[in-house]
């Protein structure tokens, strides 16, 4: 594997609230390889977006950063401070947010939204630089120039997330987190921007995390994916691995989940709910809904084993009680 | 293109069976704009359509946000006054219903939607929403056989009523709330639930749960189900037949597996390339380009064919008039002018195309999953 651009080691993420500490990302470790496509799944509550915002150093009070490091081209970002934090956003690291409706202002014109983006992070050049580097941008997202002049809402849905996109990658960052970037979209619209999205990655050699739950999009998108369960990332694997053989049982209840059009079936849902994060029982959190749960998994938490492909379950512990 | 075996000019033999919720021509026409350039979005555009009660199916009904398909089910609620043509229950006009004829078409015709946390009143417990609808239809004499007929209802969608009843919307998850609507639905046996996006905002292990209860609503006590989705693969394992919509207009539809399978419209085949599917060596073949809209420049107006513009096989009549609905086979139509050759359906009630599944008690197979 390529040299990684970021390093998550033990990452934990706490939420202090009156009735507790809630443990909503606890205890990650995570490598991701230049230009590497990594999925990362998980129902909601399951941590996904809370990695993504704490890799931004973006978690809120009563959020923290309550242990770990994170380190891009070997520099802790946990460590930063506040401004130089800033720097790296957007320079080094770029956010594709959810709602795009949401991520855009609704009183300015899109070109000067973008112009902010840039002079933001000491881009000063002049007037005509800007149009033309403007322009290269929306060209680069297949959008046409004149959609510059335009205010949000008279964007449609993918045009709007589009414009996400060239703000995200106007400063060439060397990774891209997408945060469920096409979940309000339907089906032709979501392919065309995880078309542009894939264009842009290669052109600018960015590595993307996908943080999602739709697990075709991961399939259609993803080099590697990570499952993550209660906090924890519970199997980290390539896609091919993870479709054609899922370790984890939660894993492979999610996989037998999924719909598809290659005749009916009886749909599994996976039964229970994910445990309170402010009280995690001891053993593996899935225990509960595990179909092949043991005696050990409610006594003691599996480790993560395997270099490449890793799983956090008894069932492939070398300790495995017959 | 393949070739069409069959042309209809007598509608296929379902006809027979009686509607229960009937569209008759709907069109909606949304309104916008100062008077001198008004525009006008014909947000249902003529459909003819029918639910009937035996059998009872489940019908899916798929497009893009702003095909139309929230306000097909709008209308067959009865939240909506269609601009023109008729909503007939039971084969009365719905406009036209006062009194306990209205209340009883509220009653049989139920509705799940997309979002569920709107519906609930967060000040009010899970309760609420039961003891409202026995007061409303006057379900039950006594409080205790309130009770019975609420915690029925919630075991009945595989929830435990001790952890569901005497709590606040909040306390439970998205899945869960999302089955208590359905739950809700139960209580009142209703002839038909419009289910708009039931599951879009759950998780994907919930996803099949929900989808699951709804089939066997479906196949156990007979209530037909209009399931509007933007999500294919669900329509496909959940529905037997199912309407591509596109911009107000029924472009195709027919029996799920064939529509999925070997879509017709072009696009229907945009839509069925375009599904995620989950298989990492089925990714999308590279489209790029050849179907990125605009296709054309064709400004698209009311008389042509809606897709036109983006429409890789469009032919000149389909920038000079709308096309009609032609009969491709016994279970399938489609509002494309390369079947022109087809024939026309006459008048169609789009459900005399539909696939009928065999729902003999002995084919119940959803029966433990209840």
């Amino acid at each position: 594997m390529a040299e990684p651009v970021l390093t998550i080691r033990d990452l934990r993420v706490y939420f202090n609230i009156r009735a507790g500490t809630v443990r909503a990302v606890d205890g990650v470790d995570l490598d991701i390889a230049e230009g590497e496509k990594l999925g990362l799944v998980g129902e909601s509550g399951s941590g996904k977006t809370t990695t993504a915002l704490a890799i931004m150093r973006m978690i809120k009070p009563p959020g923290e950063i309550a242990g770990g490091t994170i380190s891009l081209d070997g520099r802790d970002l946990v460590e930063l401070s506040e401004p130089e934090m800033r720097s790296v956003r957007g320079n080094d690291i770029a956010m594709v947010p959810q709602a795009a409706m949401n991520a855009l202002n609704p009183v300015r014109r899109v070109r000067d939204q973008m112009l902010d983006g840039l002079r933001d992070h000491g881009v000063n050049e002049s007037r005509n630089r800007m149009q033309d580097r403007l322009t290269t941008l929306m060209a680069q997202v297949g959008l046409n120039a004149n959609v510059l002049d335009l205010f949000p809402h008279e964007l449609s849905g993918g045009m709007k997330q589009r414009v996400t996109i060239a703000m995200a990658i106007c400063h060439n960052p060397r990774l891209i987190l997408a945060d469920e970037p096409t979940s309000a979209l339907d089906v032709v619209v979501q392919r065309q921007v995880m078309e542009t999205l894939e264009d842009v990655r290669s052109e600018i050699g960015a590595a993307v995390i996908l943080v999602g739950h739709d697990m075709g999009l991961m399939a259609q998108f993803a080099d590697r994916i990570g499952v993550m369960y209660a906090g924890k990332l519970v199997e980290l694997a390539t896609v091919e691995q993870i479709f054609a053989n899922p370790r984890h049982p939660y894993t492979r209840l999610l996989i037998s989940s999924l719909p598809d059009t290659d005749g009916k079936k009886r749909l599994q849902g996976i039964p229970g709910l994910p445990p309170s994060l402010l009280a995690v029982p001891p053993g593996c959190p899935f225990m509960p809904r595990c179909p092949e749960a043991m005696d050990i998994c409610g006594v003691e938490a599996p480790e993560l084993i395997g270099d490449i492909d890793i799983v956090s379950c008894h069932l492939h512990t070398e300790t495995r009680v017959a | 293109m393949t070739t069409i075996t069959q042309t209809n000019t007598s509608p296929p033999a379902n006809t027979a069976a009686s509607p229960l919720l009937e569209l008759r021509n709907v069109t909606q026409v949304f309104s916008s704009g100062p008077i001198w350039k008004r525009e006008h979005n014909y947000a249902v555009n003529d459909v003819s359509f029918s639910l009937t009660e035996k059998p009872a199916l489940i019908t899916a009904v798929a497009g893009e946000s702003g095909s139309g398909k929230t306000t097909l089910g709008r209308i067959m609620l009865g939240f909506q006054r269609p601009t023109s043509g008729q909503v007939l229950f039971s084969g009365k006009d719905v406009t036209g219903m006062r009194g306990g004829e209205r209340r009883q078409y509220r009653r049989q015709v139920q509705a799940i939607f997309q979002d569920p946390f709107s519906v609930y009143n967060p000040f009010y417990k899970i309760d609420h929403i039961f003891t409202v609808a026995i007061a409303r239809f006057k379900l039950a004499s006594s409080s205790d056989e309130a009770r019975h007929l609420i915690e029925e209802a919630i075991s009945g969608v595989g929830l435990r009523p001790s952890e569901t009843l005497g709590r606040y919307p909040h306390q439970l998850s998205g899945g869960q709330r999302q089955r208590v609507m359905v739950a809700r639905s139960l209580l009142l046996k209703p002839q038909v639930i419009i289910a708009d996006e039931p599951v879009s905002m759950v998780d994907a292990s919930l996803r099949a749960t929900i989808l699951e209860t709804l089939r066997a609503l479906n196949h156990e006590l007979g209530i037909a189900i209009l399931y509007i989705t933007h999500d294919l693969t669900t329509a496909y394992q959940v529905a037997d037949n199912i309407m591509i919509m596109y911009r107000g207009h029924v472009v195709e539809a027919g029996d799920v597996e064939h529509v999925i399978n070997d879509p017709k419209h072009p696009y229907t085949r945009l839509l069925v390339q375009s599904i995620p599917m989950p298989d990492p060596s089925r990714r999308w073949a590279d489209m790029r380009g050849v179907n990125d809209p605009p296709f054309s420049d064709v400004e698209v107006t009311q008389g042509m064919c809606p897709f036109v513009n983006r429409c890789p096989d469009a032919l000149a009549e389909c920038a000079q008039d709308v096309p009609d609905t032609y009969g491709l086979d016994e279970h399938r139509i489609s509002k494309c002018f390369l079947y022109q050759n087809a024939g026309t359906v006459p008048n169609a009630d789009i459900a005399a195309y539909f696939n009928i599944r065999d729902a003999s008690p002995s084919n119940v197979d959803a029966a433990d999953n209840m």
